[in-house]
């Protein structure tokens, strides 16, 4: 046994009675997770082979978590999917995975022509109990192979495209990352953590596996609006190390010191860079934490790089060093490798690097090259080797032969007093390759002309990063992550 | 005020369409988690509310009509209403 399955096997000998799994309807320790993981195992042996796959269109909760495990430990893959995917995206997800189970709560959308037989209604997790009461399964131990390359997991990620690519991950995937990220945070089987990320993401996954091999609490909850609820929870079950995306972070330290979440002792931070303002409030807010921004992708088991706690203020915007046994590199557009403040493209190399994409052969070849993973995001590292990200490869372009970084640009647009959102693509141009168009929303109430616009920027921007043309606009059109289509914004403002 | 508060909505939020209903479901309009907590952020700045987190709970801001009368409660000082039971309103 590898992976998830063999952390809550030595789990449930170690801390039998320590709670395991929490939100705000059930509880669960080792003991009974891992037990009811074994039954869930064992029912779904009764409707298929180990290889199969489970698609789990749940939220975050003990059931979505004994489901999980339950998968893992019948020997097939599962398959976390957000339950508000629309139902156009699911339908191809469906074709394309052919699982042997959808499971899903009762406003699911299933779709009238799925195979009846193969959805499962869970709503609350007294539901699961109920079916695998009534079937009276033991919960002894399926027979597991310990093939470390076997198939655990296949996570959807859509990147800034919006087209979904399933990513594989196997066993030694993660046993590589979990050791990497646990060497940086060092959690262990006093702690107990919280979050509010979706149980789709590899973000939000590594809580479980962080869970079984530390032996750590884990509370999770469905609506992250629910402050009262969350702080209840927090209370309740001394939580004391919070991770999240930083939007999670804008609500629950919104009050910055007049609001102190005092027990926490250590903070994550991932998904997208932390704004300077966002860090001071959060801060004020977790004065005893130790605070670490993290970036990773799903192709990489969810974990790259982590910035250690005391170079939060000293390498402000740095996304940190890599983890362990892991090996970065930039690149320019011929393959070279470059120096410290040079912009180019991370490739990433390690035992946490997925073996590639579902049915993509093709997709797997042109992203995963010589053992490296070719990530698409544009860094640039310093002379100590810290990481900071600057984009996407496909958001970056040049103009008058220099290399443009939308983001970089977006970034001081987005702090210009009367804008509320930018975003910076490239328009062709015969003379420049590229013009720089910047796409603004302005506040309401605030009517900035173009040329006032421009001015601005010129004097926050300097000459080459000056955007030479200004369009307002409604609203800027991003993925369900909350990343820019940058496809989408083209095809309007440059057709 | 539930003029302003849609002028809010429509102008901040603009996937929920121009002509918004009252009680159209924001949800249904593409609202994500992110959205509510923009919407939090920038009802508290609009309109100089300390929002709670126990006001804060499912269906509290799901229509227009329900963050009129939530902004108005907390304006006029008198209770928050209690929050929608049935699953459909939230």
């Amino acid at each position: 046994m590898l992976g998830p399955c063999s952390w809550l096997n030595q789990a449930s000998l170690r801390w039998p009675e320590k709670e395991a799994i929490f939100d705000d309807e059930s509880s669960l320790n080792f003991g009974d997770l891992y037990e009811t993981s074994l039954r869930v195992a064992n029912w779904l042996r009764l409707k298929g082979r180990p290889g199969d796959r489970v698609v789990i269109a749940l939220p975050f909760s003990v059931s979505a978590t004994v489901l999980y495990f339950g998968t893992l430990f019948a020997g097939m893959v599962a398959v976390p999917v957000d339950p508000r995917l629309g139902l156009d995206r699911l339908g191809f997800l469906l074709e394309e995975i052919d699982p042997l189970l959808v499971i899903g709560s009762s406003d699911f959308d299933f779709k009238p022509s799925w195979d009846s037989r193969r959805l499962c209604v869970v709503n609350r997790y007294q539901d699961l109990h109920a079916i695998i009461r009534t079937l009276n399964v033991k919960p002894d131990l399926p027979a597991l192979d310990d093939e470390p390359l076997r198939l655990l997991h296949i996570i959807y990620t859509s990147g800034t495209t919006g087209q979904s690519k399933g990513v594989m991950l196997n066993g030694a995937n993660l046993e590589a990352v979990v050791a990497g990220i646990q060497k940086a945070l060092s959690i262990n089987e006093d702690d107990t953590m919280f979050t509010a990320l979706s149980f789709a993401h590899t973000y939000g996954l590594s809580h479980l596996w962080l869970m079984a091999r530390e032996g750590a609490g884990l509370g999770v909850v469905q609506d992250m609006t629910r402050m009262a609820l969350i702080r209840k929870i927090v209370a309740e079950h001394h939580v004391d190390v919070i991770t999240g995306v930083p939007y999670h972070f804008a609500l629950f330290t919104r009050r910055g010191e007049k609001e102190k979440w005092d027990r926490i002792r250590l903070v994550t931070v991932a998904g997208d860079a932390p704004s300077k303002p966002l860090i001071r409030q959060m801060r004020a807010s977790f004065p005893n934490a130790r605070i670490h921004v993290m970036y990773g992708l799903t192709e990489a088991s969810t974990r790259l790089t982590i910035l250690p706690p005391e170079d939060l203020e000293r390498k402000e915007g740095s996304v940190g060093l890599p983890i362990e046994d892991v090996e970065l590199r930039v690149i320019d557009e011929k393959g070279e490798e470059l120096g410290p403040h040079q912009a180019g493209e991370l490739i990433a190399r390690g035992a946490n690097i997925t073996p590639g994409y579902w049915k993509d052969e093709l997709l797997t070849r042109k992203t995963i090259i010589g053992g490296w993973l070719h990530t698409g995001d544009i860094v640039k590292k310093d002379e100590e080797g810290y990481y900071y990200h600057l984009g996407r490869k496909d958001s970056v372009f040049k103009s008058g032969g220099e290399k443009i970084l939308p983001e970089a640009i977006e970034r001081v647009l987005r702090e210009v007093e009367g804008i509320r959102d930018a975003a910076v693509i490239g328009k062709e141009d015969p003379y420049r390759g590229n013009t720089i168009c910047a796409v603004i929303v302005q506040e309401s109430g605030s009517n900035l002309s173009p040329g006032e616009m421009v001015a601005i920027c010129q004097g926050k921007l300097g000459r080459l990063w000056t955007p030479h043309e200004v369009v307002f606009a409604e609203e800027i059109p991003r993925s369900s992550n909350g990343k820019i289509r940058y496809d989408l914004l083209r095809k309007k403002f440059c057709t | 005020m539930e003029e302003r508060v849609k002028e809010l909505i429509v102008k901040r939020f603009p996937c929920t369409g121009p002509n918004l209903g009252y009680t159209d479901l924001l949800r249904e309009k593409g609202f994500t988690s992110l959205m509510f907590v923009e919407l939090i952020l920038s009802l508290e700045e609009e309109f100089g509310i300390e929002i709670l987190d126990e006001e804060i709970g499912p269906g509290r801001f799901s229509t227009l009509e329900r963050i009129a009368e939530y902004v108005r409660c907390k304006l006029d000082g008198r209770p928050i209403p209690a929050l929608p039971v049935c699953q459909e309103c939230r």
